[in-house]
This record gives structure tokens, sequence and C-alpha cells, in this order.
């Protein structure tokens, strides 16, 4: 089973990026409010609970833009987000999801 | 060294005549911002629309500054795109703040603002780059 | 001896609202990019230049520089006059690494059809700048841009 910080670790070193710090954020959405933007320059984040969140939510970035769709219920990888940050929770959902990110300041 | 980046911040802008603050950083990696470029997705929103701009809490742009002189159209070469800054604007992580303010007004024999184009995201393209 | 070549990436884009993700390989024999253009080339035709159909991420050297963030517009059913010239850009490449991102196509879905986007990369096959190959600093404002480009590509 893949470890994320692990993974994170050796594709920084590959990229030649040095961590000055990680560590965990989590987005709280909530009913009322779909919508969610934060700012992420100057750091990366990638998505550890892709499989726990609802089909449709999007998730767009200057770097990446990510739909949640029937695949990530399997999947082990790490999407990586990066620049402003919004994300768009769809309209029907009942059960509103906490988003985790491991952050990476650089 | 790196040499040239092109970083973009999007803005939301989600009704007629609506004014908003922004914010960003800049990218560590580059120690100069060279220029500026500003899209909107349709050429009818530029009209009026207003762009103020501070870098480092230094003010670059009043926000009265128009975005027709910070864009252009297809009859403008990509590379003479950009509004080039003639005196060193640090970047290096530094913080942009600044105020973008829809040009959408009511005309006078309607009464109504325009509806059509809502919400839309205006882009800023920042030119970042090691050289000096 | 030819030095300059002009790598393209090119993708079609088939929904309104799509995002296409770019793994792009140049080729290891081009070793610095000098320059990018991003440019509608087919389908999607409107009667009005639209300043906007999408727009571009682009990281170059497997992941580790971002270097590219450009809108992406589309010219008039009879607009001939467009001019085009590269980006400057100065980035040595790694041996066949990986040029990767993101397109997202913007197009209000009433005036969607499918289209092409290429991405023109301007490489020299040189590993250090022994002749000038970026967009003059200073440039008349009589001179056609689209030369540039032609003269160049004689040179290959």
């Amino acid at each position: 089973m893949l470890d994320p910080i692990t993974y994170i670790k050796e594709q920084l070193a590959q990229r030649e990026i040095s961590i000055e710090l990680h560590r965990f954020k989590k987005i709280v959405t909530h009913v009322g409010l779909n919508r969610y933007e934060f700012q992420a320059y100057n750091e990366l984040l990638f998505l550890t609970n892709a499989e726990r969140l609802p089909i449709g939510t999007r998730i767009i970035s200057d770097t990446n833009i990510v739909e949640i769709g029937p695949e990530h219920a399997f999947s082990e990888g790490l999407e990586e987000f990066s620049g402003l940050v919004v994300i768009v929770i769809p309209a029907h959902v009942t059960d509103y999801p906490v988003i985790e990110f491991i952050q990476i300041l650089i | 060294m790196k040499k040239h980046k092109f970083q973009q911040i999007r803005v939301t802008v989600n009704s007629p005549g609506e004014s908003l603050r922004l914010s960003a950083q800049t990218d560590k990696q580059y120690a100069r911002i060279r220029g500026i470029y500003v899209s909107l997705p349709q050429e009818n929103l530029i009209a009026g629309t207003m762009l103020g701009l501070k870098v480092n809490n230094q003010e670059v742009f009043e926000e009265l500054h128009e975005v027709k002189l910070l864009t252009s159209g297809n009859q403008v070469a990509p590379n003479q795109k950009f509004f080039l800054f003639e005196e060193h604007l640090d970047a290096g992580g530094s913080s942009i703040e600044g105020r973008l303010t829809d040009g959408a007004t009511a005309e006078i024999a309607a009464g109504d603002l325009p509806t059509e184009g809502y919400p839309y995201e205006a882009k800023i393209y920042l030119w970042l780059t090691n050289e000096n | 001896m030819a030095f300059i070549r002009y790598n393209i990436l090119r993708f079609q884009v088939e929904s309104s609202g799509q995002t296409i993700h770019i793994n792009h390989k140049i080729p290891a024999y081009l070793k610095r990019c000098t320059g990018f253009l991003v440019k509608h080339t087919k389908g999607l035709r409107s009667d009005k230049y639209l300043s906007e159909i999408g727009w571009l991420n682009l990281q170059f050297n497997n992941l580790k520089e971002n270097a590219i963030a450009a809108v992406v517009a589309c010219p008039a059913l009879d607009e001939v006059d467009d001019k085009y010239d590269f980006q400057a850009l100065e980035i040595t490449l790694k041996s066949g690494a990986l040029v990767s991102g993101i397109y997202t196509d913007t197009t209000p879905i009433t005036s969607f059809s499918p289209y092409s986007i290429s991405v023109y990369f301007k490489c020299s096959a040189l590993e250090k700048s022994t002749i000038n190959t970026d967009p003059k600093p200073s440039v008349n404002p009589s001179q056609e841009y689209a030369d540039s480009f032609y003269q160049e590509d004689k040179l290959c």
C-alpha cells in the first residue's frame, strides 16, 4: 500500500524541490456553501482522501483540475494542486465532506 | 537558473459592476516582475473595467487604472501583449494585492445592468524573470 | 547547420469544460526552449473574436519548472490580420524530459464545438546560446511579426 509521505518525499526529491515544511491541511465543508476558495501559492497540496469525496466534486487549481469520479474510489494516486485552489461540491450532496491534503511549503 | 515564468492569478467576478479584492503571492524562485497582461473572457467586458494593484503594499496601479491599457486583442503578437514595468518590481514571493472593478454600468435607457457573461473569471498574468 | 526546431504539441478539445491532462516529450536532441506560442488551429469558428476559449498551464523538465500559464483565444472567421510571434522563454531542457500540465476549456457551452490547439515550442539543438534565438528586445512597429517566424524557419 502506498505511503503518501514517502511517495511525496521521493517525488519532490526527484523534482529537486526542497521541503520547508510538510503538514496536514483540512477543508471542512458544510451545508449552505458549495464553493470554497483558498490560496496555495509557493505550496503544493496533495489530496489524500479522494476516495471519500462525493462524485462530481471539482478541485480547480492553477496547475491541476480534477473532478472526482467513480474511479477515485479504487485509486491510490495522489492528485497535486498549487496556486489558487477552488473546491466545488455538487449541489445534491447530503453528507458534506472534510477534504484532506498534505500541504508542502516550498 | 530559471529565467522566465508566466504566473496566473484568477479572479471570479460574479455580478455586473462588482468590485472585489484580490490577493496572491509571486513564485519565490523568480526575482522580478517584468510585466503584466490581463485577460477577460469576452471583449465587451473590457470597457470600464479597472484594476488596482499593489506589490508588497506599494501601489503600482491606482484602483481607477483601466484594464483596457493592460490587455490587447488578436492584432497584437503574444510577445507584445504584456505591459512592461519600467522599474524593478520585486517578485521572490512578493504579496500581490489589488482590486478588480467590473466595468458594467446600467444603461440609462434600459436602467438594467447586463447579465450575460456572468459570472466570469478574469485572469491576470505576471511575467516573472530572473533577468535584470 | 540547422539549430532551430519547432516542436509541436497538438490536442483536440471534444467537449465544453473539458480538462486535458498533457504529458508530452520534447525530443532529446533539443537542448533549449527559447519561446512558445499557443494557437487555436481548427474547429470552433465564430463570427467574432473570442478572447478566451481556454487556458493552459505547463511544467517543464519532469515537473521541475512551472513556466507557462497562458490564455488561448480564437480569431473571428474572417480575421486575417492576427499577429503571432513567440513569447520568450529560456529553459534548458533535460534530455527526453516530460512537459506536463493541463488545458481547460472555458468556451461558453452555447458556442462550443470541437477544436484543436497547437502549442509551438521554439527550441534550439545547441546547448548554449551561441546564436541569438531570443525575440528582439525592441521591435519596430512597422515590422511584421510573422516574418520573424518564417525567417528563422528558413534556417532549419
